[in-house]
């Protein structure tokens, strides 16, 4: 396959987004039809793309020197890229039926589609600028679709998100700049592109930068001084908050210091040093502190949303490891957080959408009226808190094993946190799911008559993640066996 | 043919979803034929699992290292025996106690489900099964402490959920280690970690043996994390808390057994500090549940006391770490469940007749529910450790274990609080027997006239009491085995 | 021959089963003349005889022989038949038979008969049990089935009295079991083996002896409990009242000598020939002897009386088994005098009960002032009650005098033998003298009450005059038969006695010949004529002392002040009150620890957040400053007293419109035109200075 194709699978969704806005559709029907089969186009485009990989580069804009804008597909990218693109089309599919209680829903699906480019695009960049500049853009674009309801605080909401994440990349451009001086080859090489002597001599401006440029990416992956925008944007509709804040723009964060660690500064030079055991304190801390915000929180979003806050610390857990395995457990986090957390987000939205209710302790004796949506929302919550036999188990089997891999003494005390924050996972899910199937003995169903499961729009998506959940769980070889070797780089 | 061994797991756990997923029943006997069918069914395959497999079968591989893997070894096979019996009487009992609650199809589905992952749970022959049914026995057993819905049950429930999964983390931060450098997930005979990785590093497995110690022991009833167990089995049904503190519990000692036995070997442990804290933590329990069962007005939160001081004896009889010791632990593990049962059957025989629950309006049941009274009378007595009965045996064995090992202060510390403990068992449960049969003068007798229990109630008490009598009058065909098991396959002279 | 021991054993269970079936029969058919209760009362009386029977060609053919049970609770229960257990198995026997056949009249119109003679048989098996067991392990089991099955006796009237008792009966009978229990476990670590063949062996060869004491203390604790010696002896004065008469004849005669049996099995096992544990022994025999006389003397009640004496006695046996540790090799008087003297007690408290029960069963009281009288016009039982009284106190020609001069003489021998001890020794003599005078000063005084003196009013002592069939001929026989064997054993020792005493003497390791005593010598009976003198001297204060005049009667007083009795005042609320109450709380403290822990995480950390309600209007800092200038202006009213004005604003609402009132203006200055004019000339302003002042710094 050509490379020029890379560019074309992030051009796609862009463009014919923004075309969406300008048809003048006759009928609502024509437009969903018309996004589903961009998205969908677009998304086995990409699936082919991964299969047989184009091994050249394809620079689209060549600045100066080795500043340029340019395509490449490498292991890391490929499982972002899979993830994105397997999740979108179902997202959006989900999407329609809940955006019919919405407005303007043309502007929606047009930032919608495109922030579907502009992800792909951070996953197939090939060296830190393309990155960055897709990263700064996918603010950009997804800023609207925060403010989507207009509402005083959704206002407020996005002001507070495009300030944070404004401020992290300008951290991280520090951190662009140190890379583009002293950086041998201009893409990104497992082990890291810093020529030695430089880091050698002043390795402390390094590790500051390294750390400077960590919490620039860290706000979208939600670290803990920097996560207060995460909860308030769950006032957004909840496919933005579901697919964006669950999956796409937090996971890109993970993505970028993935990059950042592993294929920019190079793990060896950092393994050891003051900044990985400071970054993992912030990490451990933010494990526990997301996990106790969420069991605090009564609002069914805001809760969902620090529970990912603390996931998030799980892959960035393993990433700080500074180990093959660690990213192997990062990855294998990130693939299966982002189907797990999508399913709670989308059962979630389900019942908003059916019922208009937002706090937990509205939601008594829901299973009995909405039975699929709720045996979905349990098995997406068994996943959470890592009960064997389903795939969160496996993602904190491979971060645990790595952990203990890694003869950290102060790896062991993050196992201690991850088991801390599953037992606060098993909490926080389970008293939801406890209160839908066993409200209290004489609780009167007819309160909650006009309750129904959703249509098949809605329930398809529940269903595919639901089947994969379990799937992965119970057959997860092959999928850990394709992050070992992209971690080992050979893929 | 050794597939025959997944039939007894996976066939009642499919039955009872089936059950759960099935619209009401039309005649409510049509429903208990069917459950009756399906508990007979899986314990004759059960039992003919347990006399005739001896390889293991692997079902599927959870990841490249973790294959689920089931193996029968003597342990296996007396736990499971064991359940199977008190299961299936517990079961015939329930189909009368339930015609007074609502909602029975749930009851029954969830109660077959939790017999088929308990069978699991002592099929297993590696951690990681045993881990994976040890966590959804949890889940599985949740919906029969919550089974009627009051606020209390509900939070009790809860209460339950979360402490067992505190003590799930907490193993499973052992579980972890031991995955890692063990040389074999299967059990084997004194542990799976070879003595040089062992010494090496050696603080982190102490730790890591602590923390598998409390976290098993939670599902045990043990004293850091004891407070779910007397407010979750009182609110349960009558049936439901008979095997919640007769059966459930004891996956945390069978989980505690193979760990501390056939992961990390006894020989490590042995003298150690955690051995010290095990046994102080095990004697805090048995003298805490039988002080706090001693004056406890509401009858089945004195029992579930009573269930907490038990267990702990098991588990001091483990955590000594002798031959003799450990094999009246596990013949304890029988003695309890046999008596504990049949105990939370006549309270629930009781309460099904004349509905009180305290203990102070039991005066003179024994004119009217003779038969249960007796059989009540003879299985306390069991408890206590009067000689004729079976406790007396396994207390025995306790004793002079524990006095054989020489460790300084607990060797004989721990009969005493044995004994003590007996004391305050006699303390709590003769006097219902007493008042019961003896009320004076001051009592109208027309109150308890004619109530005795049909005979679906009477018969698992009546067969209860007759093995509890019959396993103290012949006890050795079993200690025997057990006992070549303990010295065989714990490597402990 | 084995097959003896186990039928010996489960003959009385299957009589007790079929005794159940026949009673629950008769309780169905209460119609025609009560065939079924006959049949009851037939099986019952046959078993005991049966029994007893059987215990005989046991004795006579079965000397010497084993058996060993393999599995039996665990550890396999051990029999053998030696002298001492033909002697015991055979009184345990004939006192069964004969309290059967008592009781058949004395309980014939008692609810509850079918329960109680199948505890009754039970418990028969388990006490010939406990007398055939020949190891410690064997005793422990007969030992709690006995102390279980024979709680029923006592609270067999079920009034609140007998209930109360019954429970203090239980309660001592389950700690000493427990103690025992201990004390068992500590013998088996140490020994090795609990057979109590090997017990002397096992225990020479053992090292520390600290452990040894130990587990003596424990075993005797547990096995005193059942006797009833001092310090746990509460149970015995207040069980036998309630208790029916034939019953509390078994639990004085056998149930105590089977504590006994307990003690001297440890005693001439472990700690043979010890002078320490002799002396542990002798002193608490001592106290025993002299408090349950001391009792006896001052209480009302016959029964109770007749419980404190058999306390007392069980003092003197005390002392016999303490005396066998101190005199050590040449230990014969003692063995013999303790040995005899077990015997003796038994017989004669079977007799007085059912003296006693006659008593009640006609009258329905027992205290002395009211029963005053009964047997003035009825010679047999006048007869058969002197028998046992003389026996009891000593007097020469009784067994009793044999026995008590057996133990007289080791003391004395006690003294010249041992030097050290010898002043305590003459102490324990002079007590051990006074004891027996007292026991002859109460016997009297029941005697005289019930046999001499005239009841108060005349129409009661006419009635107890002309009653005639006070008793049935069965009981005649039983009453008789055992009265008749007192003087029997006490008329030609060298006769009966001695032969009982060498049989027995074997088990106590006292082998060879012993020279004959020769009980009537001078030096003997001078030792029997002080003790009654003592009681002559005691029973004339007691006239006076313990008598007060009612109306111009002579009444007897209960003088055992109520409140000095030890279970009240001490055991119960030490252990009821004091210790739970303690343990409760630290118990409790433990309980709620982790729960604790959760509730305040819950409250602090983990405090479910507050649903948040979107102000009205204004920010946050509007909200607070109003709401603070409104409660300043309330507080400002209240305290003037001023009324409030109908409609007014609040402050709140005032300081959000002003807010309101200043974003609008903003937006508009900053929107028009002369506002970027203004910035610009601003800018113009900086960059003038700039140049004109730092341009050319």
């Amino acid at each position: 396959m050509n490379a020029f194709y890379l560019f074309l699978a992030v051009l796609i969704p862009c463009v014919g987004g923004i075309l969406n806005s300008l048809i003048p559709w006759k009928k609502r029907s024509h437009m969903l039809i018309y996004l589903e089969t961009l998205v969908i186009v677009n998304s086995i485009l990409v699936w082919m793309l991964l299969l047989n990989r184009p091994a050249e580069i394809f620079t689209l804009v060549h600045f100066t020197g080795n500043l340029a804008i340019a395509f490449q597909l490498d292991g890391l990218g490929t499982v972002f890229a899979g993830v994105i693109s397997f999740l979108w089309p179902l997202a959006t599919l989900y999407s329609f039926e809940y955006m019919t209680k919405e407005k303007h829903e043309k502007t929606f699906f047009m930032f919608y589609t495109v922030t579907y480019g502009v992800t792909l695009g951070i996953s197939l960049a090939d060296n830190f600028l393309t990155m960055y500049c897709f990263y700064e853009l996918l603010t950009l674009v997804t800023l609207p679709l925060v403010m989507h309801t207009l509402t005083r605080e959704a206002i407020l909401a996005s002001r507070k998100y495009l300030y944070y994440s404004i401020g992290g990349a300008a951290f991280a451009f520090i951190g662009m700049i140190f890379l583009i001086t002293y950086g041998e080859s201009p893409n990104f090489i497992l082990g890291g592109v810093m020529n030695a002597a430089a880091l050698a001599e002043r390795k402390n401006i390094f590790l500051l930068i390294y750390v400077f440029s960590f919490f620039g990416f860290g706000v979208k992956a939600a670290i803990c001084p920097l996560n207060s925008w995460l909860p308030q944007a769950g006032v957004a509709p909840t496919p933005v908050t579901a697919l964006l804040h669950a999956v796409a723009v937090v996971k890109s964060g993970a993505f970028a210091i993935m990059r950042l660690t592993f294929y920019c500064f190079g793990v060896d030079f950092l393994r050891g040093t003051w900044a990985q055991y400071l970054l993992m304190g912030v990490v451990m801390f933010t494990i526990i502190y997301g996990c106790s915000m969420a069991v605090k929180e009564t609002h069914l979003k805001r809760r969902l949303a620090y529970s990912t806050i603390s996931n998030l610390s799980y892959i960035l857990f393993g990433v700080v490891l500074m180990t093959p395995l660690g990213l192997v457990g990062a990855l294998s986090h990130m693939v299966f957080h982002a189907v797990m957390k999508i399913c709670s987000f989308f059962c979630a939205g389900a019942v908003m959408h059916q019922s208009e209710r937002h706090y937990i302790h509205q939601l008594d004796g829901f299973a009995r009226k909405m039975p699929k949506v709720f045996a979905i929302f349990t098995m997406s919550a068994l996943a959470l808190m890592g009960v064997p036999g389903l795939c969160g188990f496996i993602s904190k089997w491979n971060l645990v094993s790595a952990a203990i891999e890694s003869q950290n003494p102060m790896a062991y005390f993050g196992i201690g946190a991850l088991l801390i924050s599953a037992l606060l996972t098993a909490i926080y899910m389970l008293t939801i799911v406890i209160r839908a199937y066993f409200p209290a003995k004489d609780f009167d169903y007819d309160t909650i008559a006009d309750v129904k499961d959703p249509n098949w729009m809605m329930l398809l998506p529940l269903a595919v993640f639901a089947v994969m959940i379990v799937g992965f769980g119970l057959c997860s070889a092959p999928v850990t066996e394709l992050l070992t070797a992209v971690a080992a780089g050979n893929f | 043919m050794e597939y025959m061994l997944l039939v007894p797991v996976f066939f009642p756990i499919l039955a009872g979803i089936v059950l759960l997923m099935k619209k009401e029943y039309q005649k409510r006997s049509s429903m208990l034929l069917y459950v009756g069918a399906v508990l007979l069914i899986t314990g004759i395959f059960a039992v003919y699992g347990i006399f005739r497999i001896t390889e293991g079968v692997t079902l599927f591989h959870l990841t490249k290292a973790m294959p689920v893997y089931f193996k029968l070894d003597t342990l296996g096979r007396y736990f499971s025996f064991l359940f199977t019996i008190v299961w299936i009487l517990a079961g015939f009992f329930s189909f009368e106690y339930m015609k007074h609650e609502e909602k029975e199809k749930r009851y029954f589905g969830f109660y077959l489900i939790v017999f088929g992952i308990l069978l699991g749970l002592d099929f297993s022959g590696n951690l990681i099964t045993m881990y994976l049914f040890y966590e959804f026995m949890t889940l599985a057993s949740m919906p029969l402490v919550l089974h009627t819905q009051t606020k209390e049950a509900v939070m009790a429930g809860l209460r339950y959920l979360f402490f067992s999964f505190a003590g799930a983390y907490m193993a499973l931060f052992g579980v972890y280690f031991i995955c890692r450098y063990g040389t074999t997930l299967e059990f084997t005979a004194g542990g799976v970690i070879s003595a040089a990785v062992l010494q090496e590093n050696r603080t982190l497995f102490l730790v890591v043996s602590m923390f598998l110690l409390i976290g098993f022991g939670v599902k045990a009833g043990m004293f850091p994390l004891h407070a779910w167990l007397p407010c979750a089995h009182p609110v349960a049904p009558g049936p439901a808390s008979a095997v919640l503190s007769g059966i459930i519990v004891k996956s945390g000692v069978l989980a505690m057994i193979r760990v501390v036995y056939q992961m990390i070997g006894a020989e490590f442990i042995w003298g150690t500090w955690v051995q010290t804290v095990w046994m102080s933590l095990t004697l805090i329990t048995i003298f805490m549940g039988s002080m706090l069962a001693f004056r406890e007005p509401v009858l089945k939160k004195r029992l579930a006391y009573s269930t907490v001081s038990q267990l702990s004896y098991i588990l001091f009889g483990l955590s000594v770490l002798n031959a003799e010791a450990a094999t009246g632990a596990l013949l304890h593990v029988a003695v309890h469940a046999f008596i504990k049962v049949a105990l939370f059957l006549c309270a629930a025989a009781i309460i099904y007749q004349t509905g009180c629950k305290r203990v102070e309006d039991l005066k003179g049941i024994g004119k009217g529910m003779p038969v249960t009274l007796w059989c009540y009378t003879i299985v306390s007595l069991g408890l206590i450790g009067i000689p004729p009965t079976s406790g007396f045996v396994s207390k025995w064995s306790l004793a002079v274990g524990s006095l054989e090992t020489g460790i300084p202060v607990f060797s004989w510390l721990g009969p005493v609080v044995l004994l003590v403990s007996a004391l305050l068992t006699a303390g709590y449960l003769l006097p219902i027997t007493m008042q019961g049969f003896f009320p004076g003068e001051g009592y109208d007798a027309s109150r308890f006239e004619g109530k005795e229990p049909p005979y679906l109630m009477l018969a698992p008490l009546l067969i209860l009491a007759a093995l509890t009598v019959l396993l103290g009058l012949m006890p050795n065909g079993l200690t025997d085995r057990l006992f070549e098991f303990v010295v065989q396959a714990m490597r402990i002279v | 021959m084995e097959k003896l021991f186990l039928i010996l054993i489960l003959f009385p269970l299957a009589a007790a089963i079929a005794v159940m079936a026949a009673d629950h029969k008769a309780s169905a058919d209460t119609g025609e003349k009560g065939s079924w209760k006959n049949v009851r009362d037939l099986f019952v009386i046959l078993t005991g005889v049966g029994e007893f029977a059987l215990m005989c060609v046991m004795a006579f053919s079965g000397m010497g022989s084993e058996l060993f049970v393999p599995g039996i609770c665990g550890m396999g229960l051990r029999f053998c038949l030696d002298g001492f257990r033909i002697v015991y198995g055979l009184t345990a026997a004939f006192m069964w038979m004969m309290t059967l056949l008592f009781s058949r009249e004395y309980l014939s119109h008692e609810k509850h008969l079918g329960r109680y003679y199948f505890f009754q048989l039970v418990t028969l098996s388990a006490t010939l049990g406990v007398f055939l067991s020949s190891d410690l392990f064997t005793t422990f089991v007969f030992f709690e089935v006995m102390s279980f099955t024979s709680y029923v006796w006592v609270v067999q009237e079920e009034t609140k009295g007998a209930i109360k008792a019954a429970e203090t009966y239980l309660a001592v009978a389950v700690i000493g079991g427990m103690v025992l229990l201990m004390g068992l476990f500590l013998l088996y670590n140490a020994l090795g083996t609990l057979e109590m063949s090997k017990l002397l062996s096992a225990a020479s060869a053992c090292g520390e002896k600290k452990l040894l004491y130990i587990a003596g203390c424990f075993t005797l604790v547990g096995f005193g409990a059942k006797a009833g010696a001092f310090p746990l002896h509460i149970w015995l004065p207040k069980a036998h009242p309630v208790a029916p008469a034939p019953a509390s004849a078994l639990l004085s005669g056998i149930l105590t000598k089977a504590g006994i049996f307990g003690v001297l099995a440890v005693s001439c096992n472990i700690f043979l020939w010890d002078k320490r544990w002799g002396l542990l022994i002798f002193s608490i025999g001592l106290f025993t002897m002299f408090g349950g006389a001391l009792l006896a003397v001052c209480s009302v009640d016959l029964k109770r009386t007749l419980a404190c004496s058999s306390m007392s006695q069980i003092g003197f046996i005390l002392i016999g088994i303490g005396m066998q540790g101190i005199l050590g090799e040449e230990n014969a008087l003692a063995v013999r005098g303790t040995l005899l003297h077990m015997v003796n007690h038994s017989l004669i408290k079977l007799a007085l009960f059912m003296i006693a029960g006659v008593v009640v069963m006609n009258l329905h009281k027992l205290n002395l002032n009211e029963i005053r009288g009964f047997g003035r016009k009825k010679p047999f039982l006048n007869i058969c009650f002197l028998a046992g009284a003389l026996g009891i106190s000593g007097i020469p020609l009784m067994n009793g005098y044999v026995s008590k001069t057996l133990l007289h003489e080791s003391i004395v021998e006690g003294i010249e033998i041992s030097a050290e001890l010898s002043g305590f020794l003459k102490m324990s003599e002079w007590i051990f003298l006074i004891s027996g005078g007292m026991t002859l000063a109460y016997m009297t005084k029941l005697y005289m009450a019930v046999f001499i003196e005239e009841n108060s009013d005349k129409k009661e002592q006419n009635r107890f005059d002309q009653m005639k069939g006070y008793m049935s001929p069965l009981s005649a026989f039983a009453i008789g038969g055992s009265a008749v064997i007192l003087p029997l054993l006490g008329i030609v020792p060298s006769l009966l006695s001695d032969r009982i005493a060498d049989l027995g003497q074997g088990f106590m390791h006292l082998e060879g010949e012993v020279h004959a005593v020769s009980y009537f010598s001078l030096v003997n009976l001078k030792g029997g004529f002080i003790s009654i003198g003592i009681g002559v001297l005691l029973y004339a204060g007691i006239r006076k002392l313990m008598m007060k005049r009612k109306d111009g009667v002579l009444e007897y007083k209960d003088c055992w002040p109520k409140w000095l009795d030890v279970e009240e005042l001490l055991y119960r609320p030490l252990l009821l009150k004091i210790l739970p109450f303690l343990a409760r709380v630290t118990c409790r403290i433990l309980d709620s620890l982790a729960e604790g822990v959760i509730i305040f995480l819950r409250k602090t950390i983990y405090r479910e957040r507050k649903i948040p309600h979107e102000l009205a209007e204004g920010t946050e800092f509007t909200h607070v400053v109003g709401a603070a200038l409104d409660f300043l202006r309330r507080i400002k009213r209240k305290i003037f007293r001023q009324q409030e004005p109908e409609h007014e604003i609040s402050y709140e609402h005032k300081l959000a419109m002003q807010r309101e009132k200043i974003v609008e203006t903003n937006a508009i200055i900053q929107r028009s035109l002369s506002f970027g004019l203004l910035l610009f000339y601003v800018g113009l302003v900086f960059t003038l200075i700039y140049l004109l002042y730092l341009g050319q710094g």
